[in-house]
């Protein structure tokens, strides 16, 4: 009962009703200008949502849209990874996306992953991040919750039954890939280059060689901050420096 | 043996002459015979020698030509000539055919023409060998062993005095690559209707630019030794050696047509008296210049510059674009151009490192060799036509040339000025969209993106991290508070059915505080023996309860032993004993009963009860 109680308010939690009703006017006022090819206003209201400190997949993709449309492809993919961030599973920002990074200069070929990182990749990204958190907390309170009921029988706490090994299996994959999640988050932080063309250097230091250019749009890895410089990765293992002002995390 | 075989010639009358004096070798066969001979057995350094092989006989005519006689390093072979006359001598014709092979000598000191073998008609005909000197300087062409004077042969070594060429270098030591301008010339006294040169020296080793010389060469005067000549500059060379070491230069060689005035002769020969007396005459006459040597220096390897590529000379560069500002897709030309003394010919398309995001296409090469002057000079451009494919600033890097200057001896670096160009975005929207790669990719080619979401949103804070807020970490951590209660409540549970003591102790202040009220009942209602009955089994039953001992059987001095031996300090001891002693005293005390005294003993016995639960 308590437990039941705990996930009904962790999910309140999660969809927080707005109080903000501006920020849904601005959303409808947003959504009418794209419909009327104003990306401009399009694009000014869409970011008024999210600079008031709200967010959504959708006020992301229909901001990547606009700047789509506007031709500013940098910053459609940098709002369209955006929204994927926030729902990994969704179509129709995984295609957009698609498009936006056919029309950027630097095609950069990943790494390709060992096959069974990319299975715990698919698998992971599966669902999003706080379904899993709900999912991991649910399952762990079920599976104490039939610890406590045996221990109260006096039976013995563990023993060999299929619904009590299923429910530890289930545990292990949900608590798992949400570790990957927590633990993807956290480390690998990603940013778009803005600016159109960047010689990325050997070292944080504008006299050191370039070790290759890169256009607006490419998706970057940070690996390491200065105060002025950012070290980053490329998708393909090239490592550079480049300016903070040339990129944004997403 | 000498054989005087004049006025049986009819080509050139020198050589006639010195033929007819000098003869040696001779080999006879049935009817064919060879001899070699020459006109002079000392020649000077540089100048020309002629070697005769003669074939004489009726069959003279159909029979090969003999083998040129081999020289060696003494004398460099510029070419061969021959003639063939006839003679009926008796009434039978004899054939004589000559072959004369033009040297050059090239070195001092003594030689030997070896004997040449002939074969014909299967048998072996050899001639003799002729012993040669090359001797420096001026050779007089007087032969040392003329058997008879003529005025021909003064008149020859006029035509070598009067008639000559020279090679003027501009220096004799030079570095690899460096222009040397070799002129040369040629001296005359007498007229020189035509010139030809029969055969380009050969120039092994070196790079040659030849000067535009006017059509009609300049005649200049000039007197050496007393006598005028004449000087044209014929041929001017700049030659660029392309090695280090010595190297020679052969000597230039120059046919011309000299006009010998007519001279009065004593009668040589009766029955080959002069045809053209009175007379001028045109003489083929043969002229070289003197071979010349040149020391070549390699280029100092200290102090190179890694893109140093060979040029030798003195050199500019220039870098310009004709357009410093345009949209993507659009051309623009890029023109390096060197300009300078040199072998500009061998300057090398330069390596300039242009950005990825240029189109650069092969360079067109102009140049521009200017042969007129003093020198070799003029200059090359190479013309790039770079189409940038993507907006943005792009620098086109400074493009470095470096040059070896002979006359500092010293490297020098060159390094034109960085070019920006500012590139807008193309005018149209799809065009520098990089092609599609993949097949993969192909089938996005002319889609558009999908259409935004017009459904309401779903807001929430932003920056939110739902595993970093407190109820994650509450739901996460109450399911194990909740395992650690149970575990707790279960020992406990546990405790209380299996140890009495443990259970009676845990319910002494329970049944304590039950019987307590029953009292506080009797003492609204007054029932003052009652009152102090159920405090005494208050007392009571919590000593039996905490000591798990029956109550029934308690006297007052066994619960004083207990007591001592549980530690329990004097005052409270006296304190539960005497409010023990109160109750058994009051119970059955007559008299009426204050409400007062038993809401104090109330307090009291609880206290007592209080007090010795604290000591337990």
């Amino acid at each position: 009962m308590r437990l039941n109680l705990l996930v009904l308010s962790l999910m309140l939690l999660v969809m927080i009703p707005t109080s903000a009703q501006e920020s849904i006017t601005s959303f409808q006022q947003a959504n009418k200008a794209y419909q009327e090819n104003r990306f401009d206003d399009a694009i000014l209201s869409y970011t008024k949502i999210i600079s008031s400190g709200y967010e959504s997949w959708e006020v992301y993709y229909n901001l990547g849209n606009a700047y789509y449309k506007k031709d500013e492809i940098a910053h459609a993919i940098l709002n369209l990874e955006r929204a994927l961030i926030l729902d990994p599973q969704n179509d129709d920002i995984k295609y957009n996306l698609q498009l936006a990074r056919l029309r950027i200069v630097d095609k950069i070929q990943e790494i390709p992953r060992l096959f069974f990182i990319n299975w715990l990749r698919q698998i992971s990204y599966a669902i999003n991040i706080e379904m899993s958190g709900i999912a991991t907390l649910l399952l762990l309170a079920t599976f104490i919750a039939t610890l406590i009921v045996r221990l109260l029988k006096n039976k013995p706490l563990f023993e060999l039954k299929l619904t009590s090994f299923f429910l530890l299996l289930l545990l292990f994959l949900f608590s798992s890939s949400l570790l990957y999640r927590i633990y993807d988050a956290e480390t690998n932080i990603h940013a778009i280059i803005l600016t159109e063309r960047v010689d990325i250097k050997s070292a944080p230091d504008d006299n050191s060689t370039d070790v290759f250019t890169l256009h607006s749009g490419v998706k970057v890895e940070i690996k390491d901050r200065s105060v002025e410089w950012v070290k980053i990765r490329l998708l393909d293992g090239k490592v550079g420096w480049t300016k903070k002002s040339d990129l944004e995390v997403i | 043996m000498v054989t005087i075989q004049a006025g049986i010639m009819k080509f050139n009358f020198f050589i006639i002459v010195t033929i007819s004096l000098f003869s040696f070798g001779f080999a006879r066969a049935e009817d064919l015979s060879i001899k070699v001979f020459v006109d002079q057995t000392e020649v000077a350094l540089n100048q020309q020698l002629q070697v005769h092989v003669e074939l004489s006989g009726s069959e003279a005519n159909s029979a090969p030509q003999p083998p040129a006689p081999e020289l060696g390093d003494f004398a460099n072979y510029i070419g061969n000539s021959s003639s063939t006359s006839m003679q009926f001598v008796n009434g039978k014709m004899s054939v004589n055919v000559t072959y004369t092979h033009h040297f050059v000598a090239l070195k001092e000191g003594q030689f030997e023409i070896p004997s040449i073998e002939y074969e014909y008609n299967g048998k072996t005909l050899k001639t003799k060998p002729i012993s040669m000197a090359v001797v420096k300087g001026n050779v007089s062409r007087r032969p040392s062993r003329a058997t008879g004077g003529t005025t021909q042969r003064q008149e020859e070594v006029d035509l070598n005095e009067l008639v000559f060429l020279t090679a003027e270098v501009d220096k004799r030591q030079a570095f690899q690559n460096e222009a040397i301008i070799i002129s040369y010339k040629i001296y005359f006294a007498l007229q020189v209707s035509n010139y030809g040169i029969p055969q380009l020296p050969n120039l092994v080793g070196f790079w040659a630019e030849n000067f535009e010389l006017p059509q009609r060469p300049h005649v200049t005067t000039e007197v050496i030794n007393g006598r005028q000549y004449n000087v044209a500059e014929i041929k001017k060379v700049a030659l660029f050696p392309q090695g280090p070491g010595v190297k020679k230069l052969e000597p230039l060689v120059v046919d011309c047509e000299v006009q010998t005035p007519r001279k009065r002769r004593r009668r040589f020969d009766s029955f080959f008296d002069d045809p053209f007396f009175g007379m001028d005459r045109t003489v083929q006459h043969r002229i070289a210049s003197e071979s010349i040597e040149i020391d070549v220096k390699p280029l100092p390897e200290n102090l190179r510059p890694a893109d140093f590529a060979g040029a030798v000379g003195n050199y500019s560069i220039s870098a310009t674009a004709n357009k410093l500002e345009v949209k993507a897709n659009e051309a623009i030309t890029l023109t390096l151009k060197y300009s300078g003394e040199g072998n500009i010919k061998i300057l090398d398309k330069p390596n300039i490192d242009f950005s990825t995001d240029f189109e650069v296409y092969d360079p067109k090469v102009l140049e521009n060799v200017v042969r007129t002057g003093h020198t070799i000079n003029g200059s090359k451009s190479f013309e790039y036509v770079i189409v940038p494919r993507f907006a943005g600033r792009q620098q086109i890097n400074p493009i470095s040339f470096s040059y070896f200057d002979p006359i500092q001896e010293k490297y020098k670096s060159l390094k034109t000025a960085p070019i920006t160009i500012e590139v807008k975005k193309g005018d149209q929207r799809f065009v520098n969209a990089p092609m599609a790669t993949s097949k993969e990719e192909v089938k996005f080619i002319g889609q558009d993106i999908r259409f935004i979401q017009l459904n309401t949103p779903k807001l929430r804070k932003k920056g939110y991290i739902f595993y970093k807020g407190w109820l994650f970490y509450t739901g996460l951590f109450l399911p194990f508070l909740a395992l650690v209660i149970a575990k707790n409540w279960q020992n406990h549970q546990k405790k209380l059915s299996s140890d009495i003591a443990y259970a009676r102790s845990r319910k002494a202040n329970q049944m304590a505080l039950r019987q307590l009220r029953k009292a506080q009942v009797q003492l609204k209602t007054g029932d003052r023996a009652n009152f102090y009955s159920e405090i005494s089994t208050a007392l009571m039953g919590f000593l039996g309860n905490k000591f798990n001992i029956s109550s029934a059987s308690l006297m007052s001095d066994e619960v004083e032993k207990i007591f001592v031996s549980k530690g329990i300090s004097r005052e409270v001891i006296t304190e539960y004993l005497g409010c023990l002693q109160k109750c058994d005293f009051q119970r059955f005390a007559p008299g009426e009963a204050n409400n007062g005294d038993m809401r104090a003993f109330f307090d009291e016995a609880k206290n007592a009860i209080i007090n010795l639960d604290k000591q337990l």
